[in-house]
């Protein structure tokens, strides 16, 4: 079964940057689809529905909180890590609350993007 | 670069700006004086392959035509070419085991800024580049270490002044 | 600044040496924040900054790169620095950080009021910011 994957950021730089990282690990991701904000994000899940949505926060249009909001109110089953400069209290809990199963700090290593995605899809790396 | 195969317990020794890679699981790859140099050791462990780099300065753009004359002398060229030697030796890239060891900040740097801390970050960059992640780093620091990497069992040891060799997780 | 030297040390593989007076920086990219801070951030490079880092931060060799990489990865660089020392001087505030601009005029981010800037030497370049903030009345 094709394992898809959808990255969220209004940045391309780091779209790239997290796609390469993927690739790296060799998880079996075959199909990744990219959005550069919220709304954009819906319409890939509803087109796509991806076992795998890395997201941003900051976005013009519809930002990461309301991106999640929504998937959660469409019962998206994808395992969600946010990856944002943001990382204050306030928002970190409300990502959680939210559904998020890992979160991001940027800026990060690639290690560590690799380690937060084998954590959040319960894999290990050899 | 030889690589022949060696009695039970060899101690290769790697100097500076040198690398040496090694297939034989009685061998172990040593290099010692790792002040502001930093040691890269990389490790096929499905087939018990294992590189060591002993590389002195980050940027080959420094000075190309001594880059050209001894790759091993930087960490751009140094690490792209030990990844060269361990391919022919019949190392596959993916899953390769990278460890970084060294970049102290050493009192006789020559004037040089940070050396050893710019040795590490060079590093760093070249295997982002080359698509493979680090698997550790024992680095910074203001002692000079040595790093002994067992090819039977890929394990990587280290020993600074004074105290007795430790294997790093 | 914290925030600047571990960005651009865990994603730009680089580090700053020295600071340095009356360089230019003609590369900009320039964001706004608020919420517990309200104010604007901008990040100056020169081409040789510019041409390392984005190479650095994409994994490619610099004879690679389209004047489209190094804007987007100014823009990513500009939003990383901003954002998390927003995170960093508040981590118990909230904030929404709007989308960096690029291709910003360095003469006319100089003509605006700004607390603080600095710029860095660092071995790719030069590296400057530009900082204005104030504190949300509570």
């Amino acid at each position: 079964m094709t394992k898809r994957v959808l990255i969220v950021d209004d940045s391309p730089a780091i779209r790239r940057m997290v796609k390469r990282v993927i690739e790296m690990t060799g998880l079996p991701f075959e199909e990744f689809v990219e959005a550069s904000d919220g709304m954009e994000a819906l319409a890939a899940w509803r087109a796509m529905a991806p076992e795998l949505i890395l997201t941003d926060i900051n976005m013009p249009g519809m930002n990461g909180e309301e991106l999640l909001a929504e998937l959660r109110r469409e019962e998206c089953g994808a395992k969600v890590l946010v990856i944002s400069t943001d990382s204050t209290r306030e928002r970190k809990e409300r990502m959680r609350e939210l559904g998020a199963a890992g979160y991001l700090p940027k800026p990060f290593s690639p290690e560590k993007l690799r380690d937060e995605l084998e954590r959040i899809l319960e894999v290990e790396h050899v | 670069m030889t690589m022949a195969a060696s009695p039970p317990g060899t101690t290769l020794t790697v100097g500076i700006a040198d690398a040496k890679v090694s297939a034989d699981a009685g061998a172990s790859l040593v290099t010692h004086a790792l002040g502001s140099c930093v040691g890269v050791t990389a490790y096929d462990r499905k087939r018990k392959i294992g590189g060591l780099l002993h590389i002195l300065l980050p940027e080959s753009s420094l000075d190309a035509a001594e880059a050209e004359r001894n790759p091993y002398k930087y960490a751009d060229t140094g690490i792209r070419r030990l990844f060269e030697e361990l391919a022919r030796a019949g190392a596959e890239r993916r899953g390769l085991e990278v460890r970084l060891i060294g970049g102290a900040q050493m009192l006789n740097d020559q004037g040089l800024f940070n050396i050893g801390h710019r040795n590490v970050l060079a590093a760093r960059k070249l295997l982002w580049k080359m698509g493979c992640f680090l698997k550790g780093e024992e680095t910074g620091g203001a002692e000079s270490r040595t790093v002994r990497l067992e090819i039977g069992t890929g394990d990587v040891y280290i020993r600074r002044q004074g105290r007795p060799e430790e294997k790093l997780r | 600044m914290e925030s600047v030297s571990e960005t651009l040390e865990t994603m730009f593989y680089t580090a700053v040496e020295e600071v340095v007076e009356g360089q230019s920086t003609p590369r900009v990219g320039r964001t706004e924040f608020r919420g517990t801070l309200n104010g604007r951030m901008a990040v100056g490079l020169d081409d040789g900054a510019a041409d390392g880092l984005t190479a650095s931060f994409l994994g490619l060799d610099l004879e690679d790169l389209s004047e489209q990489d190094r804007e987007q990865v100014l823009s990513e660089l500009a939003n990383i620095v901003c954002g998390s020392y927003l995170s960093a001087a508040h981590p118990e505030g909230r904030f929404d950080l709007a989308a960096p601009e690029v291709g910003v005029r360095e003469e006319e981010v100089e003509r605006e009021a700004w607390e603080e800037r600095i710029c860095f030497g660092i071995p790719e370049g030069l590296f400057r910011v530009w900082l204005a903030v104030r504190k949300e009345q509570a």
